[in-house]
């Protein structure tokens, strides 16, 4: 992976674990990170509140995993807030899911870039993931089948960053 | 002619648990209030059974996503009663760094983003951000700081997994510790502000007679010891919990509802009930912030709940930062233990009130049986009186307006089913009938 392109105040962030499935986000990160525009600040998030925390930036990129959107393995991508409705119900009540934490960001801090680049100011990565339902082990390993996904996913995103 | 009206909040499934509500009023007297939650932290008892006693911490610490730190420290102080360990004194201040760190996170959310929109007049917790950014991040950011606490000393925010029976599975360096003190020292200046903040909503008249319940510990403000006292006078230790109080069925809830043995009475546990009744022993930054805010203590107002909750998080961010401070990494980590057949029992001051646990284990090392009683469910009966009174003080209202009343009246007691913002959707069935005169 190569690139070149300026890509200054984005922020570049992968919602994950170190468990099962649940890792995609971050080993999407890591396989980007080495290549990406050095401007990039990549961020690790454990849960999509954390979202709300990262310092301001004209484009945010978000990579998580989903579920119940497609099969697995499948790539998602969306630009926030098209995003389809069946995507975005809430599936728990504990924290808030990613897309009321993007909702919640919208009204706290419009992002500064949004008059320029209003279209791609945050941007969505989603894959789909199996090994989330309940009585299934969350195992310390990753799902074969996510392994050829994960590595699409990396370069489309690095695609995003360096040319957009 | 007769009036009936029924007032029915339908349920919701959530994750953690579903919430209804039915109100039958009948000639402008409230004739039935019946709350009704489903708990899944029940089927946890049953899962109990057959686990090594190792596992219990970090399975009962999945009953819920925002006071997991609450079910661990009930579980290991009730597990170490069974096996006679006593944690040394290094090891007990780390677990109320724990709790603090639970606390905070657990009020912020609850204040910011569940309570404080039924004050305002918004109906969730997005709509008010878009009017009150600042007061929104700044709650946002206390959460954060809770949640660093917990990241740091229970290996992550959520669920965490370095509690273990005996002690901590690994002691934290004194330099992550310390790295936390900026953030806990503007966490406690955020809070200050919150407190102040908080206490100048619009309160309603509302006090009923409670009686409150929370642990006491005769030098610190109460989280993993103490004897459980009552309003009454009335004291026990954590070994009679289950003489004092007792669990009955009701045909209208899954769950269990609590009550005062013998007398069959509600009573209320939480922060306001903690505060109330351990006011001497709150952290002085905490009450000293509270002789300015215009609110008389005890309070037997529910709705001063917000003000508990602020006051209690300028305590654990104080309590915090002297942990801290004064703290040296002890080796070992964990105590050792013999296994044996044995009984222990635990309560401890969960973010929504007392939180009882008993454990029977053998000599394998395994668990034979397991009682949990959840704050939720022991303040249900005392939410059904609450709102018997609350709605006789609303009947000329529309139904609509009832409903809205009803949940904000519940979610001053932060139940687990109002961790999303709406959990009530609510109908209405109006019915009028004509009656022949006698």
């Amino acid at each position: 992976m190569q690139s070149s392109v300026n890509t200054s105040h984005t922020t570049l962030v992968g919602v994950g674990s170190a468990h099962g499935d649940d890792q995609v986000g971050w080993l999407v990160l890591r396989e980007i990170e080495p290549h990406a525009p050095s401007d990039i600040r990549i961020v690790y998030a454990r849960t999509p509140v954390d979202v709300l925390h990262v310092p301001a930036t004209s484009r945010l990129v978000v990579v998580d995993s989903c579920l119940g959107a497609g099969a697995e393995g499948t790539i998602h991508h969306w630009r926030w807030p098209d995003v389809p409705a069946l995507v975005q119900r809430p599936r728990n009540s504990h924290d808030w899911d990613l897309f009321e934490v993007l909702r919640l960001q919208e009204m706290l801090r419009p992002a500064p870039a949004a008059s320029s680049t209003p279209a791609a100011a945050v941007s969505v990565w989603g894959i789909e993931v199996a090994l989330s339902q309940p009585r299934q082990t969350v195992a310390p390993h990753l799902s074969e089948a996510l392994r050829p996904a994960i590595r699409t996913a990396a370069l489309q995103i690095l695609g995003e960053l360096c040319h957009a | 002619m007769t009036e009936e009206r029924v007032i029915h909040v339908e349920a919701l499934a959530r994750v953690e648990g579903e919430g209804a509500l039915t109100i039958r009023v009948r000639d402008k007297r409230v004739e039935e209030v019946q709350l009704r939650i489903f708990e899944p932290p029940r089927l946890f008892e049953a899962f109990l059974r057959g686990r090594r006693i190792e596992e219990v911490p970090d399975i009962t610490a999945r009953i819920c996503g925002i006071c997991p730190v609450a079910y661990q420290m009930s579980t290991v102080h009730a597990l170490e009663a069974a096996l006679d360990v006593t944690v040394p004194r290094s090891i007990r201040q780390l677990r109320r760094l724990l709790y603090c760190g639970e606390w905070i996170e657990s009020h912020a959310l609850h204040m910011h983003l569940l309570q404080a929109p039924d004050f305002l007049g918004y109906d969730s917790g997005l709509s008010m951000a878009q009017d009150f950014p600042r007061e929104v991040t700044r709650g946002l950011t206390i959460k954060k700081y809770g949640n660093e606490i917990l990241e740091v000393l229970g290996g992550r925010a959520i669920h965490p997994v370095n509690v273990a029976v005996g002690g901590f599975h690994r002691l934290p360096r004194r330099e992550e510790l310390t790295a936390l003190l900026p953030h806990l020292q503007e966490g406690l200046a955020l809070s200050i502000e919150v407190a102040s903040w908080v206490s100048r909503l619009n309160f309603p008249a509302f006090t009923p007679s409670y009686e409150w319940v929370a642990l006491v510990h005769p030098d610190e403000y109460p989280m993993n010891e103490g004897v459980i006292t009552s309003r009454t006078g009335e004291a026990w230790l954590v070994n009679d919990y289950e003489t004092a109080f007792e669990e009955i069925h009701l045909p209208h809830t899954t769950a269990l509802q609590s009550r005062r043995s013998g007398r069959g009475t509600p009573y209320f546990v939480g922060p306001i009930a903690r505060l109330n009744l351990n006011w001497d022993r709150l952290h002085p930054i905490a009450r000293q912030t509270a002789d300015g805010l215009g609110i008389a203590w005890p309070t037997s107002n529910p709705f001063h709940g917000i003000v508990a909750r602020a006051l209690e998080v300028i305590h654990a961010f104080a309590e915090s930062i002297e942990l801290i401070q004064h703290y040296q990494p002890t080796i070992p980590a964990r105590q050792e233990y013999s296994l044996r057949d044995a009984e222990g029992c635990a309560a401890t001051e969960a973010p929504r009130g007392l939180l009882y646990h008993r454990y029977r284990i053998n000599r394998e090392g395994t668990v034979d049986f397991a009682k949990i009683v959840p704050p939720t469910s022991q303040n249900q009966a005392q939410i059904e009186e609450d709102l018997r009174s609350w709605v006789t003080t609303l009947l000329d209202h529309d139904d609509r307006h009832i409903a809205q009343q009803c949940e904000f009246l519940i979610r001053n007691y932060d139940p687990c089913i109002s961790c999303a913002t709406h959990f009530l959707r609510v109908t209405i069935d109006r019915r009028e009938e004509s009656c022949s005169p006698p």
